[in-house]
């Protein structure tokens, strides 16, 4: 039986409600919110608070946290330790180059910045709402705004903060980016790369590599948009590049073939790049619900847990 | 057609038309959407991998394109006027000669409505066969329509050409014309549209020709002898130009059918084929005779009644009675039933004025109803026109002047004659009293006209002017008389200014001006013989024998011809004299009064010759051999050099000899000789010509009086005096009471209607006026004419339509009016005035033409034999080339298309072949989403996911 639109919670996550909310924190909100609400019938629930073990408590431990089970039994006062106490530090990287302002915009539509910074935003509000720590980097040629990692609730303004003027501008420098991002994270920590990944594959995958031997779990949401995957386009067309001058003029049904050919090259080519170097990896585009972006990064955040716990 | 493509326009045109899709392509090109785009990599990776197969495949489906629209080109072309198949042929043209003279008015009853041949030629061949098979043929087909009558009036006719019939526009400007074709009242012979055509065949060498005759196929002019002329232009067409077509279509109902032998039946038809008023002027109230000619063209026997209209009012005239009496039977296949009457007409005309009046002769059944069953309606109305005057003046120009006036002498005699015509209106005029004392000089007025007969006696001579105004006021249809007399002294100046060798006036050359010298009158003999003979066997009927036929419908009076003494007369010198046939005839002839025996030899030859000898060895004819004895006899006694009997006693005796049929009871010795002369044997046949010819020479003389006609006018010689001076005829004789009959009917004949009467519809009308005449009268603006159309309708008043106005052509002070369309049956009225009179001004002269249907010529509706024209055309020419059918012929008979490229199947397939791989690279080279492609791309963004699940 079919389930009627406005019964169905997704419907918050899908990028046409999405692009309706102008204000990038109240759209998280609306994200996230939808998004747990939806989680009632998830496999995943609960695994952000999951308990660990027990310790002794000490004077100043918040009496809210004690076993009151475990005292009944014998007597003693132990804290209950949870998953949320083990601080996760997450590095959202978001590329704000000018490749990612393609895409149409408003009226219902985002374009790749837009959506990546939702994306950013919302995973920003989601860790913070499970305690982790969350910091921002902004990209394009250079690094446009650093913000530090923090775990207080209130850090998601400055977040948003800096999402919201990094308007996008001139072309991706990978490598030295993802080397900035790699000085700006020590320790290891969770990098969530943001981006159109249209650059040279050499400096990008030479920059993962850097991150990766800093230790870091790296996440990478690639973001295109539907025009540039599908290349829809009929009747005579110059193609302007947005970070270059190219131009190309062109039937372009006639190239289509081509385009895609070349397309589907560059995609495995990423992929296989990113596998080879254990990074995990995620195409999305802007028509698509936010819930799959959150569903693969919590699946990721599971999995950095666990490495963590055992290597403990 | 080639030069289609060497035309600079046309290869712009078609240069333009090929290489639109590379226009369009460029423009294209020119107009493109502006896109920033970020996944620039892959576009300049996909330009620079396709860009090889991308230019083949862009160029390929440019070249399809192009030869699509090659293609296209064509397939159109030969709508619009190019056709393959003309390439290196001749262009077709199609001459259609389409008769549409009187008797394709032929119609019958086909159901409710009535057909006729000349629609069915028109409607069912013309339009639906050929014209339709030319808009389907190829696009630089011609098409010349040439209307037979058309050629009657408009000899230099340029048929307009109907090009690119398969263009809708033209197609149906050319259905108008034709819709507008009627068929005509005139005659015109095929033969004239045939020889039209041939000079068109001879100018249009470049092209492929078939011409089309859509005509009646009537037996009068497609039968031998009279069609041995057509027939020989045809075949001799189709052998000069063996690429010649000739396709003759009847259009006469019951339609001829492919390969039918035999005479089509034919549909009946009576008509009148004349109606012919005694006299051209007439006086009011004054009894005018008129005379109707009827036909039957059928097989069988038709009962019809005449009707005659007074146009002027419509109404019938109750008044007329028919001799013989209506209703009257005509015999089939007659064509000569004369009907007579007599009407007379009293309208209001004052003295001086020219009035016409008009009546019209209908036929109807003998019920008074419609005829039924009647092939031609047109040509069941005559109408005819006689001049109307107060008085009917008749002009005397007597040599002796007013002497001549004096008891017994010429004017005397003629005056006398003419005033004393029962029931006339006559009034005479005398030469000398108009002339100032000089008889001739009357003859320099202009108002000559109005004397319908002009009586010239005794006049020795005429001043040049005289001459040609007298010639030209006969050739005008004036009348003129002329006899004898002692003043006529030089034979020469008449042969020399009147008879001009038999171009003149005159109508017979004179030897002597008398005969015998003046001192040796000629004494009358009372042999029993006539002293005048008159050569009514030298015309059909006696009612066709001018003047005599008249006076002597009573056989009885031809005794007063034995005492008719003629003393002196102006002697013929027949043995020089060739009288022209149908033009000069020879009315009555003096006995011939030579000696018998000067025709000694001649006549010994028929009697006593080897010939008869030879001819007497058949036993079969010894029996007449003593019939001939004692004839033989007879005449040797009249010819011996002894003998003083005259020629014309030879005559008689020769005339017994080939009438004689002897004795019953005694055959031996009298045997009946006109079974000698009847006998079959070519011998005895030549004999009795020569017979004829001795018998003819030894009883006719001198001639006596001699009839002819000049221009539109008559002219009469008599020989003698009017007067007593040279004979008795005006008084002292028994001849006496014949002579005023003689006078009457030579008024009558001259006066009559001669052949301007009879006009057919289509004859050209000249005019001719002296302008001189006029000048005393005129004004400035030069003579013009101004022609009434007065249309007779049954039961209706004449209605006068304006026909046209015309100003003369004056060359050396004659001024010529030329009236060259007299289409409709009617009288036609012009009235001369100066250019600047007004409407209502009373008019200089007035002239009056009517014209008829050619019925004699149009009304046989008899078609010719399949056979005859199978015989004497079809197999004549080379084979295929002239066919004879009816308007059941298929269509792609009459129109040979021929198969061009575009109707090809081939050139349709390769189009399909080529629409389709155009289609097929134009979708191959187009953004089409396809589902397997959506779904690729849902799989290529959710893979991890799942993956990851």
């Amino acid at each position: 039986m079919a389930t009627r639109i406005e019964d169905d919670p997704r419907r918050f996550l899908h990028p046409d409600t999405i692009a309706r909310i102008s204000r990038l924190d109240l759209r998280a909100r609306q994200v996230v919110e939808g998004f747990i609400s939806g989680m009632h019938r998830s496999p995943f629930f609960g695994h952000s608070v999951e308990f660990v073990q027990h310790r002794d408590y000490t004077p100043g431990d918040d009496i809210r946290h004690l076993d009151w089970k475990v005292w009944s039994k014998t007597d003693k006062y132990y804290i209950k330790q949870f998953e949320e106490e083990t601080n996760l530090r997450c590095h959202l990287v978001v590329d704000v180059s000018n490749s990612m302002h393609y895409g149409k915009q408003g009226k219902g539509h985002l374009n790749k910045y837009n959506y990546a910074c939702t994306v950013a935003a919302c995973l920003a509000y989601m860790l913070l709402r499970q305690q982790d720590a969350v910091g921002l980097i902004t990209f394009d040629e250079d690094v446009r705004q650093v913000v530090p990692t923090r775990s207080q609730h209130t850090h998601i303004d400055a977040i948003i903060k800096a999402l919201d003027v990094s308007r996008p501008r001139d072309k991706t420098n990978m490598e030295k980016i993802l080397k900035r991002v790699a000085e700006n994270a020590p320790g290891r920590g969770l990098v969530v790369l943001v981006s159109d990944l249209l650059v040279d594959r050499d400096p990008l995958f030479r920059g993962l590599e850097m991150l990766r031997h800093g230790r870091h779990d790296i996440l990478v949401f690639h973001v295109m948009d539907e025009e540039e995957l599908t290349f829809p386009f009929a009747g005579t067309t110059r193609f302007e590049g947005m970070e270059e001058l190219e131009q190309v003029l062109c039937d372009p049904r006639a190239l289509r073939d081509g385009y895609l050919e070349a397309l589907q090259e560059y995609l495995v080519e990423v992929r296989r790049g990113c596998a080879r170097k254990g990074i995990d990896y995620q195409l999305v585009h802007t028509r698509e619900y936010m819930d799959a972006v959150l569903s693969k990064f919590l699946h990721h955040r599971m999995a950095v847990l666990k490495s963590a716990a055992k290597s403990k | 057609m080639l030069e289609i493509f060497t035309n600079p326009g046309y290869l712009a045109a078609a240069g333009a038309l090929v290489s639109a899709p590379i226009i369009i392509h460029l423009i294209n090109r020119m107009r493109y959407k502006r896109i920033r785009w970020a996944a620039m990599e892959f576009l300049l990776k996909a330009q620079k991998r396709m860009r090889k197969r991308l230019i083949i495949e862009q160029l390929i489906l440019l070249a399809l394109r192009c030869i699509l629209v090659a293609l296209v080109g064509l397939l159109v072309m030969r709508f619009v006027g190019f056709s393959f198949a003309d390439i290196g042929a001749k262009p077709g043209l199609h001459i259609v000669l389409l008769d549409d003279t009187l008797s394709t008015s032929d119609e019958w009853k086909q159901g409710e409505s009535l057909r006729d041949a000349f629609t069915i030629a028109k409607n069912d061949v013309l339009v639906d066969k050929i014209v339709k098979g030319i808009s389907q043929s190829s696009a630089s087909d011609r098409l010349m329509i040439i209307p037979l009558a058309k050629l009657g009036y408009e000899r230099e006719l340029q048929p307009k050409i109907y090009e690119k019939l398969n263009d809708g526009g033209k197609l149906e400007e050319l259905k108008k014309d034709v819709a507008q074709m009627e068929a005509s009242k005139l005659h015109v012979p095929v033969l004239t549209g045939v020889r039209k055509v041939q000079e068109l065949v001879t100018a249009y060498p470049e092209s492929r020709i078939t011409f089309h005759i859509l005509s009646d196929f009537r037996q009068r002019e497609w039968s031998l002898p009279d069609a041995e002329a057509l027939h020989k232009l045809l075949v001799e067409m189709a052998k000069d130009r063996p690429d010649l077509k000739i396709r003759l279509i009847d259009a006469v109902h019951p339609y001829r059918t492919s390969g039918q032998g035999g005479v089509p039946l034919a549909h009946d038809n009576v008509g009148i084929v004349d109606l012919v008023a005694g006299t051209r002027v007439a006086g009011k109230d004054m009894p005018v005779a008129f005379t109707l000619t009827l036909a039957n063209y059928s097989a069988r026997e038709a009962e019809v009644n005449v009707v005659i209209y007074e146009d002027k009012t419509g109404n019938e005239r109750h008044d007329v009675d028919f001799n013989p009496p209506m209703p009257i039977k005509i015999p089939a296949g007659s064509t000569d039933v004369k009907v007579n009457f007599d009407m007379r007409f009293s309208p209001a005309i004052r003295a001086g004025e020219t009035y016409f009046e008009q009546i019209s002769a209908r036929l109807e059944s003998a019920h008074r109803g419609k005829l039924e069953n009647d092939g031609l309606a047109h040509d069941n109305v005559r109408h005819a026109a006689v001049e109307m005057r107060d008085k009917v003046p008749v002009l005397l120009v007597d040599g002796q002047g007013a002497r001549g006036r004096l008891e017994n002498n010429d004017s005397f005699f003629i005056r006398t004659a003419i005033i004393s015509v029962p029931g006339s209106s006559y009034e005479v005029e005398y030469g000398d009293e108009l002339g100032a004392s000089i008889p001739t000089k009357v003859l320099e007025r202009s108002d000559l006209r109005k004397f319908p007969t002009i009586f010239f006696l005794n006049v020795r001579e005429f001043t040049p002017k005289q001459l040609a105004n007298l010639e030209n006021y006969v050739k005008e249809g004036g009348g003129v008389a002329f006899f004898m007399g002692p003043q006529i002294t030089d034979a020469n100046y008449y042969n020399k200014n009147l008879y001009k060798e038999g171009k003149g006036l005159f109508p017979v050359p004179l030897k002597e001006t008398v005969f015998p010298p003046s001192s040796e009158p000629l004494k009358p003999e009372y042999t029993g013989h006539p002293q005048v003979l008159l050569r009514d066997k030298l015309f059909p009927t006696l009612d066709a024998f001018p003047i005599f036929g008249a006076v002597f419908k009573e056989e009885k009076q031809r005794d007063r011809l034995k005492d008719l003494p003629i003393r002196h007369y102006a002697k013929v010198p027949r043995s020089e004299w060739r009288p022209e046939p149908g033009k000069v005839f020879e009315l009555a002839t003096l006995p011939n009064d030579v000696l018998a025996s000067t025709l000694q030899g001649p006549a010994l030859n028929i009697v006593k010759g080897p010939a008869l000898e030879r001819i007497m060895e058949n036993d079969d004819l010894k029996k007449y051999r003593r019939g001939l004895d004692r004839h033989r006899r007879i005449i040797e006694g009249i010819i011996s050099p002894t003998s003083e009997k005259k020629a014309y006693i030879l005559a008689d005796a020769l005339e017994k000899l080939l009438q004689d049929t002897g004795k019953e009871k005694e055959r031996d010795e009298f045997p009946n000789l006109t079974e000698f002369w009847t006998y079959p044997d070519p011998k005895i046949n030549t004999l009795r010509e020569q017979a004829q010819s001795v018998l003819d020479d030894a009883r006719y003389g001198d001639p006596f009086v001699i009839a002819g006609h000049y221009g539109k006018g008559k002219v009469v010689a008599v020989m003698t005096t009017a007067g007593k001076e040279w004979n008795d005829w005006g008084g002292g004789s028994d001849a006496t009471l014949i002579y005023q009959p003689f006078i009457w009917e030579m008024q009558n004949y001259l006066s009559s209607q001669g052949s301007e009467s009879n006009l057919t519809v289509g004859t050209p009308v000249q005019v001719r006026v002296e302008t001189e005449a006029f000048k005393q009268k005129g004004s400035a603006g030069g003579l013009k004419m101004t022609r009434v159309y007065n249309k007779a309708e049954q039961g209706k008043p004449v209605k006068v339509t304006r026909d046209l106005e015309q100003f003369a052509q004056e060359d050396k002070g004659v001024a010529t009016f030329h009236f060259e369309k007299n289409l409709e049956p009617g009288l036609y009225v012009a009235s001369l005035n100066w250019g600047e009179a007004s409407d209502r001004q009373i008019p200089l002269a007035v002239f009056g033409h009517v014209f008829n249907v050619d019925t004699a010529k149009e009304g046989a509706l008899a078609r010719v034999a399949s056979d005859e024209v199978d015989r004497n055309v079809v197999r004549q020419a080379p084979q295929g080339s002239i066919r004879f059918e009816g308007p059941g012929i298929q269509s792609d008979d009459l129109v040979s298309r021929r198969t061009d490229l575009s109707e090809s199947p081939w050139l349709f397939l390769v189009f399909i072949l080529v629409l389709v791989a155009e289609q097929a690279l134009a979708v191959h080279l187009s953004f089409h989403l396809r589902g397997s492609e959506t779904e690729a791309l849902s799989k290529l963004t959710q893979a991890t996911p799942r993956q990851a699940a």
